[in-house]
Order: C-alpha cells, then structure tokens, then sequence
C-alpha cells in the first residue's frame, strides 16, 4: 500500500512538469534517457600509408563516444557491412546493413596522408533516413591524428546533445616519483601523459585557474608546504603563498576574481579568500576546528569546505563573504574532499562507510539529499567534477594501487584511465580551452 | 496512443491526487529523527568514557529505525527522544571526566615544572648527557591529535632528552595514515605536532627549540596497507637540527 502511495506522488510530480522541447538528446540523469545508438566502422584508407592510422582512429573514437555517456557505441564485431568496401557518402552507404546492426546513428571517416600532414574526413548520418547530419575536413601533424579524431568527436557529441564535450580537456594529478610526487598532466582519455612539476620534492593538490594558464599545487620545495602555481605555456613557477605552516589545497573562484585555500598561519587550519596572486588575505573561518577543503559554487559567492567542529569531518557550507557557515552533511562521521558542480546542483563528497571503506557521494547543496556513486571496489577518493558536470574523474585502489578512473555523474560507466605504473592521486579536470571560432 | 491521452488524463489526475492525498507519508518524525542523528554524529568518540550510556544510545537508536521501518512513527519519535537525550548524557559525563582529568594533568605538570625550575635555580651541573639515549616517535589513535598516556610517557622522556642538550633544537614532524583525504591529513598531522609540542613546551621545553611541519600522509613509516602499518603511520616523529 505505501509503495502505490508513494507512486502516486511521484507520478503526480511528472505530471506537473512541462515536456521539454526534443531537438537533443535528453541528458544522462533526466529520467526520458537512452544512450543513443551509434556505429563507428573502421575509418577507411584513402590513398596508401593510412592504414595504421585509420584503424587508430576508429578506436579513439569510439572510446570517445563511449565515455561520453549518452551515447551505445555498437560493437564492431557485429557490424553487416564491410567497412573496407563501403563509401564514405551517402550514396555509397547500404542504410539497412545499418539499421539491421540497431545503429540509429553512423559516424564515418576516411583518413590520408598527404606530405608531413593527415588528413581526416569525417561524416555523420542518420541511419533510419539516410540523412547527412553532419561533415567535416580536418587537417594536422601526421604523427598526431588523436586531437582531430577528438574534435570530429565533440562535433557528433554537440550535435546531438547541444553541448561542448571534454574531449579536448585535460587532467592534472600527483604522481609519486621515487618517494617524491610530481604534478603532471595527461588528455583526459589518460593520453599523452606528461609531468609539469618534477623536483626532488613532494608536490601534491593540483587545481586549475579557471582559464587554464596555471596550475595550483602545494609543495615542500622551500619547506611550508607553500602554495605555488606553474604557468602552462612557460613551465614558470611562482610562490602564491608562503605563510607560516600549511598552505594547501588552493580552488580558484570559477569567475577568476580570487582564490581560496586552507592557511594555519594563526595556529589552526582556516580557510581564507585572497587574490589570484596570493594578495589581499581574508580569513572566512573561525573555529577551533580543523577547516579546510575549500570549493567554490558556479556563481563564486559560496564555498563548501570540510569541519570537523561536530566532532568529526563533515561538509559545510560559507559565503564567499565569510559569517556563519551551515552545516550539509548529517549522515556518517567522516565526509571530506567536496568539490561543487559546475552546473551547480550537485556537491561531489567522500566518506567513510560503516565498514570503514572510502567511497564517493554526492549531496544536493540545498536539500541535502545524498547519493551514493561507488560501492564494494577498494577506496574511492577525492573525486572532481569535468567542466561540463556531466562526468568525474577520481582515485581508486580497486586494481591495488592508486589509479585514476572516470564515471559518470550517475556512477555509472566507471573506467579507468591511467595508464602508467606508479602511484596516481589528487586529479583536478581542467576547464575547456576558447573554443575557436 | 496520443489521441486517447486527453480523454483519459482527468481520470488520471484524480486517481492520482487521491492516491497522493490519502498515501503520502504525513507523521514522519522528521525533527526528533535529525535531532537524535545530530546527537549521535560524535558517539564514537565517546564510547571510552561514557560506554553505557553510549551502548543505551545506540541501542534506542536502533529501536527507532525499527519501529519506523514498522510504521509505528509515535513509537519511534519516542525511541529517538531518548536516543538523543542518552547521547546527550553521555556527552556530559564525558566533559565532566575530561575537566577532571585536564585539572589532574595541570597539577602534575606544575609540579614537573616548579622541580625543574628548582633544578636550574640549583645550577645542576652540566653532566655529560645521561638518562634517554634518543628521541622516541610518538603514536596516536585514528582521526585523533590527542596525546595518549603512553605517548605523554614518551614525551616526558623526550623532555628529559632535550634537557639534557640544551643547545639542541628539533623539528617535529606530524604524520597520518593513508586513509582519508590530503588536505585533511596534513591538517590533522599539524595538529598532531602541535599538540606535540605544546606538551613538551608544558614540560618546560622552550617552544624556540622545536619546530613543527606536518607530512599528513605524505611520508608513512611503513608504506602497507594494514591495521598495523595504519598504527605505526599515525605519529609524531622528531628531526635534530643543525
């Protein structure tokens, strides 16, 4: 009887709500979704020399579509035509092979090589009409095929979600290095790995300035540990914060007027607000509590931060202004590491279950309803949000060492993708480049 | 299927505003549920000082949950009264243990100092250092800055070690386990030096000669991932200058 009552709330809620307009795809949470299915044959040789690129190219791509998460990429295996034969257009495509494989979408491309340069031509049709949707030329390095595969990838994710993918974004982390961590960066499929910040020190926290110049991280190269930033395109780095005690765990304002980070200058964790450069210091705490963690909501007039002042850690809320923070979090005794969604309605926490496992949650900063988004797979921690919302990247020691994996909002579809040996922590998604006109 | 919609949709409606009306959960003690919660959040630090109460908290606690899960929403607003009033009692009795404990403490340790200052009045001569022969690491429990007796043993040994060389100055270093978050670590590890320090310095040690960084979890004595390791991972280590 409680559940039909329950139902009957529920569908009295549905009811009240206005159907939207169904030119996309409906987002991964929205009760209406369906990954949508889409068939990515083998990219097609064109000319001679492309044949390892093409095969190459057809894989990023489908991991793409895959991680994107509205999308069924329809395995390969399965596929009725011969990806070798057919046409790249229109008229040479057999549609029912298509549709009898389930694919409503195909995406297509043909690769050449042509001097020092690859050329990628690709094309997206519906598969039901037959319809062209989209078609694209791009053109780059020959050893370096992967950022155009990414770009024909955002261009099918826009069309039908009409919205920016991550594809071309990009994940720092700490990597411990012979007992030491260095800051490093990789694309955010686990590619093209490389280390920014490599001393004879610990360097940990790395967090972006919201328009990708810098880096933020903490390190104990001049003891501290200080907060430090890297500028990107020079490797040049500079001291933000080199206060008596701990200056750790910076998060830049999304709208780049300040930052905030965890200061014990005045004998206690706190945190405190300051210019981009480390100037003009605000103190936002005043407890005899641990403080620290800081994150800032979308519209930069919040943060949520971690207190232990009940007693034990849990999740809080500030203004940017400072004054008297509200507590989020009621349920279990150890909540740590929030990090607020971009689109705002969602705070990324972790906590320490009844059988004292770390795992990832997530809380509505103002119901204060909880979800649950990793359960029996090893310690998940410090989890962040892609500059989209639609996905996290997080550390895992479910495969024995620390790793980093990626899901979606909902939990759902969790990979891994680190790809090196070594300890991997503390991923920070970086924000989208300009996008070019 | 579209066309029969409209037709059908009022019936719909009233079905389901009926079924909202009569079935939608009303006598849910939603505050006495939050409050007992609230109460309960910090119970695990309690439990040595106060375990019966905490075990009759818990306990009633428990008896809520049930009693919700059955329904009975008077019963349990009752069952979370009381789990909230004994987490309540519980807390009390723990302050109260602690501030006699604390006013204990401060006793002893005036007493420590006053023999020590009587020492330097003497003008004790600088024998060649005797008693400890180095400084031990000190451990603590998990979540916890706290010093336990065993580590206020060890402190006062390292009191007498330092007094020993007076010109000897040392970095205390603050670390953690593995488990829980970075940021929280390398504040929870800085406290651990802190309250480090503050009691060697009540011993009579000059805070000028002991400087302190924390490693959070940076820099484990054993690097496993056992109860074990986790244990030797949560210490207060000393580092001599010069």
């Amino acid at each position: 009887m409680k559940k039909i009552a329950l139902l009957g709330c529920l569908l009295g809620l549905a009811w009240g709500a206005a159907a939207p307009a169904q030119d996309y795809l409906p987002p991964i949470d929205d009760p209406n979704f369906r990954p949508y299915p889409i068939a990515v044959p083998a990219f097609k040789e064109l000319g001679t020399g492309a044949a390892a690129l093409a095969k190459e190219g057809a894989e990023i791509l489908r991991n793409d579509l895959g991680i994107a998460g509205s999308f069924k990429v329809l395995d390969p295996r399965s596929y009725l035509a011969d990806p070798a034969k057919e046409g790249l257009t229109g008229a040479a495509i057999n549609f029912p092979d298509w549709l009898n494989v389930g694919a409503e979408g195909l995406a297509k491309a043909g690769v050449a090589i042509d001097g020092a340069e690859v050329i990628l031509e690709g094309r997206l049709f519906d598969v039901a009409t037959g319809k062209e949707l989209l078609q694209l030329k791009l053109k780059g390095p020959k050893d370096n095929l992967r950022p155009l595969v990414h770009q024909f990838a955002d261009r099918i994710v826009k069309h039908f979600t009409g919205v920016r993918s991550v594809f071309s974004t990009q994940i720092a982390f700490a990597k411990k290095v012979k007992g030491n961590k260095a800051i490093c960066l990789m694309d955010f499929d686990g590619f093209g790995e490389r280390c920014l910040v490599s001393n004879d020190s610990i360097n940990l926290l790395p967090a972006w300035s919201p328009d990708g110049r810098y880096v933020y991280f903490s390190s104990y190269l001049k003891g501290g540990p200080h907060a430090w930033r890297v500028e990107l395109a020079t490797g040049r780095m500079n001291q933000v914060s080199k206060q008596r005690g701990l200056n750790i765990g910076v998060a830049a304002a999304p709208d780049g007027s300040a930052i905030a980070m965890t200061l014990s200058k005045d004998d206690n964790s706190e945190i405190y607000r300051m210019a981009p450069d480390g100037t003009k210091v605000a103190r936002l705490t005043n407890n005899f509590a641990i403080d620290a963690s800081p994150t800032w909501s979308p519209d930069s007039k919040q943060l949520a931060f971690v207190s232990e002042r009940s007693g034990n850690p849990q999740i809080y809320v500030i203004s940017a202004a400072g004054g008297e923070p509200r507590r989020l979090t009621f349920q279990g005794n150890y909540n740590q590491t929030p990090d607020w969604s971009p689109r705002g309605d969602w705070i990324l926490f972790n906590a320490r279950d009844e059988r004292l496992v770390y795992d990832i949650f997530k809380v509505n900063p103002d119901t204060g309803e909880i979800r649950r988004l990793t359960q029996d797979q090893g310690n998940n921690e410090h989890a962040r949000w892609s500059p989209d919302g639609n996905l996290v990247v997080f550390n895992s020691t479910r495969a024995g060492e620390s790793k980093l994996y990626i899901m979606n909002a909902d939990g759902t579809n969790q990979r891994m993708i680190s790809k090196g040996s070594g300890e991997y922590t503390n991923p920070a998604w970086g924000p989208w480049a300009p996008e070019k006109k | 299927m579209r066309t029969a919609l409209p037709r059908l949709a009022p019936k719909i409606l009233l079905l389901v505003a009926a079924l909202a009306l009569a079935g939608c959960p009303k006598k849910i003690p939603q505050p006495e549920i939050d409050a007992a919660e609230r109460a309960m959040a910090d119970l695990d630090k309690l439990k040595d000082c106060a375990p019966e109460l905490v075990a009759a908290a818990r306990a009633a606690m428990e008896q809520a949950e049930g009693l919700m899960k059955a329904e009975k929403y008077d019963e349990a607003k009752a069952a979370y009264l009381a789990a909230r009033s004994l987490a309540d009692k519980a807390r009390k009795e723990c302050d109260e243990k602690k501030k006699a404990a604390e006013e204990a403490e401060k006793k002893r340790l005036a007493e420590l100092a006053a023999q020590e200052a009587a020492r330097a009045m003497n003008n004790t001569p600088a024998e060649a250092p005797s008693g400890p022969a180095a400084l031990v690491t000190v451990l603590f429990d998990f979540n916890a800055a706290e010093l336990t007796d065993k580590a206020r043993a060890d402190l006062e040994q390292n009191a007498e070690y330092l007094r020993a060389r007076p010109a000897l100055r040392v970095q205390v270093e603050g670390h953690c386990d593995s488990r829980g978050s970075t940021e929280y670590n390398l504040a929870l590890g800085e406290r651990r030096a802190m309250a480090t320090r503050q009691f060697l310095v009540k011993l009579g040690v000059d805070p000028e000669r002991l400087e302190i960084i924390s490693f959070g979890e940076e820099r484990p004595a054993d690097p496993d991932s056992t109860e074990e390791a986790f244990g030797k991972n949560r210490r207060a280590e000393f580092r001599e200058l010069q």
